[in-house]
């Protein structure tokens, strides 16, 4: 039913991420290093193209910036660093261009603004803050300074993790005309909250708070995603947290959202990661237990999980 | 929950590993299985796809899709007559397309009956839905009609090839063998086409029978088994050759008594089964073929009794609740109509005919009935959703839709999704067809057509597209499907990415000329910085050079506003202005790279100091007018004051000294009286001390400083001599006019040498174009210039054998969008122009 093709990383990896047109992928592996694999036209197959060391950091998440700022990866360590790697044209090669430290605590997410936002890099520490990055170039940036900050407590100058907790997981909403840039931040101890950027204070403010904790089981966010919204009338997000994934369809105003519950997924185990599908009409939720689970909603709108794709040692 | 869900596919994972996902193009879903920590097992990387297209599929679906496009772009009202015959069209060239691969085995491949039943389900909502069953003559009448579906999706509806009522196979048998009526398959097959209606066929395996041969009527010695079997025969032959068929409009019968009405039809009938159960209880007629051949007269019997409608022959006869049910209606109830009729004999048949146990196409095919019976058309696309892929889901709404009760149905817009079902089906096709190079072109097209999501879904699309420096088409291809379809901002984005590519695989001529098309001055002028910075730096090597007489064209239809560009524009426009001498050529470029500097800004014109530095002094007298004179020594005269205090201070110093002497100069010989010194170094020397300075500040400067190769070190070797002599003597100002000497005669071979090089390009240009263009795309452009000089069609007879099936199937996919271009511009009247 399904064509399958898989590739022995050579290593045991610990982070990953894919570029956008899914023609790269960066792997951080339990070795210390940072391996750039490359997938030749529309083959199953990827190649390693490039791997360097990681400069002592322990990488836990990865992110490639949008094509258009050139080949650029973002990674956070567990010791509150970001790091950046980019690839200078010709045969240059990769390197390591900038390891930006601004806490002390974990970074838990890293997510590249929407390429409209410009070259503009989003973390997510344990420290509760989620800080904002930009470069100074628009191509291969090396210099990353930042540009602004703000605290899922609620406040942009709190200095320790209070109510809200550590900020676990972000996602960016896709731009639009007329919407200032948003994203949904999850939090440890506080659910998922959606925040935007008002220009004219130049800050980030909250917009809404997608349930309680206890819509949560008290667990914390694992993962948040807020769906392409296509032609859909209302938006849709995401949020995974222990074996439950909640999904919120927003409606009004950045500045006045409106938050309704939409469908609650239930896993048999805990949900770690979810992603939205090019359309935003499948979710596949990724499980502790090592599977895949894909919802889609049948033309009544009922979420189904139809189907599954597992892990197992040895499958090929 | 409906049911469980389906294990798509298991992919290697280390125990205890999580699956790390991404979702790609479409129907395509990537994992990575992270280790927990103490894990020392090794990771893998692995893509699943599903719901992809087949060689077969991906030919219907290029085929059909014009079909498609032509029906959406006429949007007729579903009430009108021109939209029923549009739809009529539609459905029998989409079943031509299904159809047209047939089987080409002796027995149909999996995928080749997957095919084949498509087309017959397909059929089957095209006779309801357009061609609704008994309307054309039939009055209503179903029993032909749905017998006449049944034949012409033989293969489907049984099977396989070797399990149709006449398999080509068997009667290729029966005709070489000498009793072909002793053959076992014989008398069923006989009684099975009566049955289905296959009257033709009956007659021609009862011809094949061997007593028309042992009888002959005129022999001294007459085979009385011959004369009993072929009176028999004789009775059942001519009983099936006025086997009463209802006359159609475009529909011609072989065998059969064609009659004008059902009321003539069934009048005729009731004589016509009358005869047949006479010569059933002909018990002379039995008892003269027995006593020859009991076989005979039993598969005879048994063909009479079918043809009289009796339940038990008709059920032993069929091999299927689909069978059945065609041979009661032709047998048993030949007036029945729909709905109430049909659905009950549906039914009955299903359950007579062991449909619960039947395979899993005519369980589908029976649902699919009773949703045809009752114009059902979500109870159709519901059965449908279950059984045939995404093409066929997305083409089926359209026939659908041509019945005012399915376009009532379909159209309604779900509220959860904001868009109707016919889209849900759509991007859903479009989500199979976009994973793969070949077809994502294909679901662009598609996409173009859903009303509520197909814009951004295109957006989505496009933007996600792998792009590849060394291949220019899929940005090409995209950035045109973007354009056409109104999402400039899209296109630009291509341009971008695709810009920003070239410039990343060092292609930077492909890269300016991408991002000039997306007027990205931002990007243009990092692309250009070290080439400007190289310029600026007076540290332009050979290669540099080369590459910048390379990128002249491009660089002369960038955009306005890039820093850099407009710096190297200084740098071509003073080095014409040198190499024309003073002829009015090189005035014109004077001027005009005096003009470009004015343009840039501040820090920027600053950085040309060095260049400028370094061409004034080589200029012709009179090169240069009398407001370039001006402008020239107020900007040298301020730029002094804003050098940075370095170690290459008292250099440029000198070097602005002497370029302001040459100015200065320039403008006496013109009458121009030089502005007053600015305060600091340049302020404390006089116009008397000048040409001292100005000797001096070259004349301190080793030959090397001027980064000359080392060939025209060597033919200036002798006036090198001369200056160290000159120096050693103390005659600084001999040795400086030697050193100038020097250089002009090293500036004159780079010059000649660069000539040289553009004429050897210009003439390979002209002799052999591959080559030049070879070598273009291999030092800086990429793809790019090599894409002008040959097609995509031309490259494919090209290809050289060691090009693999991929890459011969990405050209022929290309080939083919050479059609679907053609076809595109119909698009225009879509969905997006209407909204």
């Amino acid at each position: 039913m399904a064509a399958l093709g898989s590739t022995p990383l050579d290593a045991s990896a610990v982070a990953a991420a894919y570029n956008m047109a899914h023609t790269r992928l960066a792997v951080f592996d339990a070795g210390g290093r940072l391996g750039i694999w490359q997938r030749e036209g529309g083959a199953k197959s990827w190649a390693l193209s490039t791997s360097l060391a990681a400069e002592g950091l322990r990488i836990t998440c990865l992110a490639w910036a949008p094509t258009q700022f050139g080949s650029v990866v973002a990674g956070g360590a567990s010791d509150g660093s970001l790091a950046v790697w980019t690839e200078a044209p010709g045969a240059a090669g990769w390197r390591l261009a900038a390891v930006l430290k601004e806490s002390s605590l974990a970074v838990q997410d890293v997510a590249f603004a929407p390429p409209d936002l410009g070259p503009l890099l989003a973390a997510a520490y344990a420290d509760g803050f989620v800080r904002l990055f930009e470069a100074s170039e628009l191509l291969v940036a090396a210099s990353w300074e930042l540009q602004n900050q703000f605290h899922v407590a609620g406040s942009s100058s709190s200095s320790s993790s209070s109510s809200g907790g550590a900020a676990t997981a972000l996602s960016w909403r896709q731009p639009a005309p007329g919407l200032p840039p948003l994203l949904v931040a999850g939090t440890a101890q506080a659910g998922a909250q959606i925040w935007f950027y008002q220009q004219q204070l130049m800050r980030w403010q909250l917009a809404a708070t997608l349930g309680s904790p206890q819509d949560y089981g008290s667990k914390p966010v694992a993962d948040v995603a807020w769906a392409p919204t296509l032609g859909r009338p209302s938006d849709i997000v995401a949020v995974a947290a222990g074996p439950t994934v909640l999904l919120w369809k927003l409606t009004g105003a950045a500045d006045s959202l409106q938050v309704e519950q939409l469908a609650r997924l239930q896993h048999t185990a805990g949900v770690w990661q979810i992603e939205w599908n090019m359309l935003g009409s499948w979710l596949a939720a990724s499980t502790d237990g090592g599977e895949v689970c894909m919802w889609r909603p049948d033309l009544s709108g009922e979420w189904l999980l139809l189907n599954r794709i597992t892990g197992k040692p040895g499958a090929a | 929950m409906d049911g469980e869900p389906v294990e798509l596919a298991a992919v290697p994972a280390s125990a205890g590993s999580r699956l790390f996902v991404s979702w790609g193009l479409g129907n395509e879903l990537h994992t990575v299985d992270l280790a927990p920590s103490s894990a020392r097992e090794d990771s893998s990387a692995s893509v699943v796809q599903w719901g992809q297209l087949s060689a077969g599929q991906r030919r219907v679906a290029f085929d059909s899709l014009g079909m498609y496009q032509q029906l959406q772009a006429a949007g007729h009202d579903p009430r009108g007559t021109e939209a029923w015959a549009a739809a009529r069209r539609y459905a029998a060239a989409v079943s031509a397309i299904l159809a047209a691969d047939g089987v080409r085995g002796a027995e149909a491949t999996a995928e080749e009956l997957v095919t084949l039943q498509e087309r017959a389900l397909w059929d089957l909502l095209a006779l309801f839905w357009v061609e609704r069953p008994g309307a054309a003559g039939g009055q209503g009448l179903v029993a032909q009609d749905l017998a006449r579906w049944v034949r012409s999706n033989a293969v489907a509806v049984s099977g396989g090839v070797s399990a149709q009522p006449l398999p080509p196979a068997l009667l290729a048998a029966l005709r070489e063998a000498p009793l072909p009526e002793s053959a076992a398959a014989y008398w069923p097959a006989v009684s099975r086409l009566a049955a289905l209606g296959w009257i033709d066929d009956a007659l021609e395996l009862l011809g094949l029978h061997s007593a028309w041969l042992r009888y002959d009527g005129g022999a001294a010695v007459v085979d009385e088994a011959a004369r009993g079997a072929v009176g028999a025969l004789e009775a059942a032959t001519l009983l099936l050759r006025r086997f009463p068929v209802l006359r159609q409009p475009g529909v011609s019968y072989s065998a059969g008594r064609e009659l004008a009405t059902p009321s003539e039809l069934l009048a005729y009938r009731r004589t016509w089964q009358a005869q047949a159960a006479a010569l059933l209880s002909d018990a002379q007629l039995w008892r003269g073929c027995e006593a020859g051949d009991k076989a005979t007269a039993e598969g005879l019997r048994q063909l009479l009794r079918v043809l009289g409608g009796d339940d038990a022959a008709l059920a032993s006869a069929t091999r299927s609740w689909l069978e059945l049910l065609v041979a009661q209606l032709l047998h048993v109830y030949p007036s029945a109509q729909q709905p109430a009729e049909l659905a009950q004999l549906a039914q009955r048949a299903y359950d007579a005919g062991g449909g619960a146990s039947a395979p899993e196409f005519l369980q589908a095919a029976s649902a699919l009935l009773e949703a045809a019976v009752e114009l059902d058309a979500q109870a159709a696309m519901r059965v449908c959703s279950a059984l045939c892929s995404e093409w066929f889901m997305a083409h089926v709404p359209l026939l659908l839709m041509a019945h005012p009760s399915g376009a009532g149905v379909l159209a309604q817009e779900l509220r959860h999704a904001g868009g109707s079902q016919v889209e849900f089906y759509t991007l859903e096709y479009a989500a199979a067809l976009a994973p793969h190079g070949p077809t994502w072109p294909l679901a662009a097209a598609y996409l173009a057509w859903c009303p509520a999501h197909g814009q951004a879904a295109l957006d989505a699309l496009l933007r996600r597209l792998p792009l590849d420096a060394a291949d220019a088409w899929p940005a090409r291809k995209a950035a045109e499907l973007a354009a056409f379809q109104g999402l400039t901002r899209v296109a630009e984005d291509i341009h971008r990415c695709q810009g920003v590519l070239c410039w990343q695989a060092g292609m930077v001529g492909a890269a300016l000329s991408w991002l000039t098309r997306c007027d990205d001055v931002g990007r243009i002028d990092l692309a250009l910085r070290p080439l400007a910075d190289a310029v600026s730096a007076g540290r332009l090597d050979s290669t540099d050079a080369v590459a910048l007489a390379a990128l002249q064209p491009v660089l002369e239809t960038l955009p306005a506003g890039s820093a850099n560009a407009a710096l190297l524009a200084v740098h071509r426009l003073l080095e014409q202005g040198q190499a024309a001498g003073s002829g009015s050529g090189g005035a014109g470029s004077m001027h005009a790279a005096v003009a470009a500097l004015a343009q840039l800004p501040d820090a920027m014109r600053d950085s040309c100091l060095p260049l400028v530095c370094g061409a004034l002094p080589a200029m012709p007298p009179g090169a240069l007018s009398e407001a370039d004179v001006r402008y020239l020594l107020q900007w040298l005269l301020g730029a002094e004051g804003r050098l940075p205090v370095d170690r290459k201070r008292q250099a440029t110093a000198a070097s602005i000294q002497a370029s302001l002497l040459q100015t200065a100069g320039s403008g006496k010989r013109r009458g121009v009286k030089p502005p007053a010194p600015t305060a600091g170094w340049a302020a404390s020397i006089t116009r008397k001390e000048r040409p001292e300075a100005a000797a001096a500040a070259n004349a301190n400067k080793p030959l090397s400083a001027w980064r000359l190769p080392r060939q025209a070190c060597c033919s200036a070797g002798a006036q090198e001599a001369r200056r160290r002599r000159a120096l050693s003597r103390g005659d600084r100002a001999l040795a400086a006019v030697l050193n100038r000497q020097a250089c002009a005669e090293v500036r004159k071979h780079k010059r000649q040498q660069r000539r040289a090089r553009t004429q050897r390009l210009l003439e390979m240009r002209k002799t052999d174009p591959a080559r030049f263009a070879q070598e273009l795309r291999a030092k800086l452009f990429g793809g790019m210039l090599a894409d002008r000089f040959t097609d995509y069609t031309e490259k494919a007879d090209l290809l050289p054998d060691s090009i693999d099936d991929e890459q011969i199937a990405q050209v022929a996919a290309r080939r083919h969008f050479a059609r679907y271009d053609a076809i595109a511009p119909m698009a225009s009247k879509s969905a997006f122009f209407r909204v």
